[in-house]
């Protein structure tokens, strides 16, 4: 049997493990290890999953990951994150949707510290669903506007995302960083006018709040100089070339906690409990991120990934046909499955093919994060949906899914927008890293 | 003493190791922030960066992603996609439940086994970091030590659930 073959039965096995709900992790190195047994011997593919498990537990640019994980939760059990939703209410509360926009902009702010889209839902919740249902709201949209905005946390760098795509396609973390910034805001902005639109046809779903003098304004900022003072830190420090993306995130974590310490909301067992949900979270990532590197390699033996970029070369289609089929290939696997899972399996298989194609990788990163998270509002298996509608145990589930529909257009028209103007992406990028 | 209170103490005792290696990973994770901040700190302010910074931040995430996945499947935290059998029968839906529960066995038995020969070659070799000069074999052990944790945390799931599901359905109350 061909290595070709062999590869391409690989897939299908990964998938039926898949679908039948093992751990997606240990379907990949499972399938990776079998189907590198099945080419070249069981000796070699006990040393190479042996290897790759050890040597992708312990990269050293991986680190950045659980460290961004914790600087989010320290971020949370501080406190830092909890007048963000306020301090947008006094700037934009009184437009109409005005609250609906805040936890919006709220999101976008946690989005800042917090590189994990379910957090930032999930921390919405409890802070602008009662403000929302106060001022009569309808439901569907204050949940719609808060599981939609979740993504923007995945968006806004620092992004676990991000940092997972720079190593599988060997990209910049900090140029995926710096890439980020100018979709989230426009991201932010236009799920904003989505709430403006619909609240401007149909004046029943949000009214307009109380107005605030420039004083309030103003001074409502002082509640999120937690936010300001880390993200300047971090993208700061990342943008100046003082520290690396890595160890930004060990100067944001440490940044958060010396900030909790400051506000004196940071106790002993909220420390213990944020590196608790750290350890969880770590082991999930990791899992999947040794799984998918040896599942890689045996692709990479099989000569899946060059006969797929061969076959598609082959096509003669027009590049930007191809980058179309490839987004629409993210948005359908985006609807089943975990963005971070999905980016384990195809990034190192798609990767080479954008890249033969002569697009900028770290476009194409954004670009498919926008996809994926597409996928997160969308059923049946959208997770930011589930995430709200489990802590909302009063508003049936298709409610929130009619919520976000006019989010997910909005979400569609941006990534026109992104594909349109690659510059979005990729101005600040080209600025900082021009040689990257 | 029967067999269902052996089994429930060696499950007991199982799941609490893992709270302790737990611990010990997320403790890991804090160490790797602290050292860092110490070498920024320490380089761009005092013009001197703590030695082996790196070879440090990688003996940590060894503990912290090792140390920390045999918790994670106690509480059910691996990502899983369950689009497929969610449309299957009961009766299948369990068979195939426990058939992708051995397969999980089966992996990380192999890879406990290879990781320990990994250690076991770097200890003969008496291989250590360039810097600190720490030796390479403890941090490799812990690798294999974890994931054979992770494989006892699957064995006793998947015999608890066929033998012993009274056991289960008291420990998941």
């Amino acid at each position: 049997m061909s290595p070709l073959l062999i590869g391409i039965i690989g897939i299908c096995v990964f998938l039926v493990l898949l679908f039948l709900k093992m751990p997606i992790g240990f379907a990949m190195a499972l399938t990776g290890f079998t189907g590198f047994w099945a080419i070249r011997g069981l000796t070699p593919a006990l040393s190479v999953a042996g290897l790759v498990a050890y040597s992708e537990g312990t990269k050293y640019m991986l680190s950045a990951v659980p460290i961004f994980v914790f600087m989010g939760h320290l971020a949370t059990q501080s406190e830092l994150t909890k007048s963000a939703f306020t301090v947008a209410n006094k700037w934009i509360g009184r437009l109409r949707g005005g609250l609906a926009m805040s936890s919006v902009v709220g999101a976008a702010a946690f989005g800042a510290v917090c590189g994990d889209h379910i957090a930032t839902a999930a921390t919405m919740v409890p802070v602008s669903l009662p403000e929302l249902r106060r001022h009569k709201y309808a439901d569907h949209l204050s949940l719609g506007s808060i599981a939609a905005g979740g993504n923007l946390g995945f968006m806004i760098p620092p992004s676990i995302g991000f940092i997972i795509y720079g190593l599988l396609a060997e990209e910049s973390i900090g140029a995926l960083f710096m890439a980020g910034i100018l979709p989230g805001i426009l991201l932010t902005f236009m799920f904003c006018v989505t709430v403006y639109i619909l609240c401007r046809m149909y004046p029943n779903l949000g009214p307009s709040g109380p107005k605030t003098t420039w004083g309030e304004k103003l001074g409502a900022l002082r509640d999120v100089w937690g936010i300001i003072v880390l993200f300047v830190l971090v993208m700061g420090g990342i943008y100046t070339g003082f520290f690396t993306a890595t160890e930004a995130a060990s100067v944001g974590a440490f940044g958060a906690f010396v900030l909790g310490l400051i506000n004196r909301k940071l106790t002993w067992p909220r420390l213990l409990s944020s590196l608790h949900h750290t350890g969880s979270t770590t082991a999930m990532l990791f899992v999947l991120i040794i799984g998918a590197f040896i599942f890689s390699a045996f692709m990479t033996i099989s000569g899946v990934p060059i006969a797929l970029a061969n076959f598609i070369s082959g096509l003669q289609l027009n590049s930007y046909i191809i980058i179309a089929l490839i987004l629409l290939f993210f948005i359908f696997t985006g609807l089943f499955m975990d963005i971070i899972a999905i980016m384990m399996i195809t990034v190192p298989i798609f990767a080479p093919v954008v890249h033969g194609l002569g697009f900028d990788l770290v476009w194409f990163g954004v670009l498919i994060m926008v996809t994926m998270l597409v996928g997160s509002i969308t059923p049946p298996v959208g997770i930011l949906v589930f995430t709200v509608g489990g802590m909302v145990r009063d508003v049936p589930m298709y409610l929130i899914f009619r919520g976000v529909i006019p989010f997910i257009i909005a979400m569609i028209v941006f990534l026109i927008l992104l594909v349109a103007f690659p510059n979005i992406s990729l101005f600040l990028p080209d600025i900082v890293l021009p040689y990257r | 003493m029967s067999i269902s209170s052996v089994a429930g103490n060696i499950r007991k005792g199982v799941f609490g190791l893992t709270n302790v290696t737990n611990s010990i990973g997320i403790f890991a994770v804090a160490v790797m922030v602290l050292v860092t901040v110490l070498d920024v700190i320490g380089r761009r302010i005092f013009g001197s960066p703590l030695l082996g910074t790196l070879e440090i931040v990688r003996f940590m995430m060894a503990m912290a992603v090792f140390l920390t996945i045999s918790h994670a499947a106690v509480h059910d935290h691996h990502v899983t996609c369950d689009v497929l059998l969610v449309l299957f029968p009961n009766k299948l839906k369990i068979i195939t439940e426990k058939v992708t529960s051995l397969l999980s066995l089966g992996l990380w038995i192999m890879l406990s086994y290879q990781l320990t020969r990994q250690a076991l070659g770097l200890w003969r070799a008496g291989e250590s970091s360039m810097l600190l000069r720490i030796p390479v074999y403890p941090f490799s052990f812990i690798a294999a030590f974890g994931s054979a944790l992770l494989a006892c945390v699957i064995l006793i799931q998947f015999v608890s659930s066929i033998s012993f599901p009274i056991i289960e359905k008291k420990a998941e109350s």
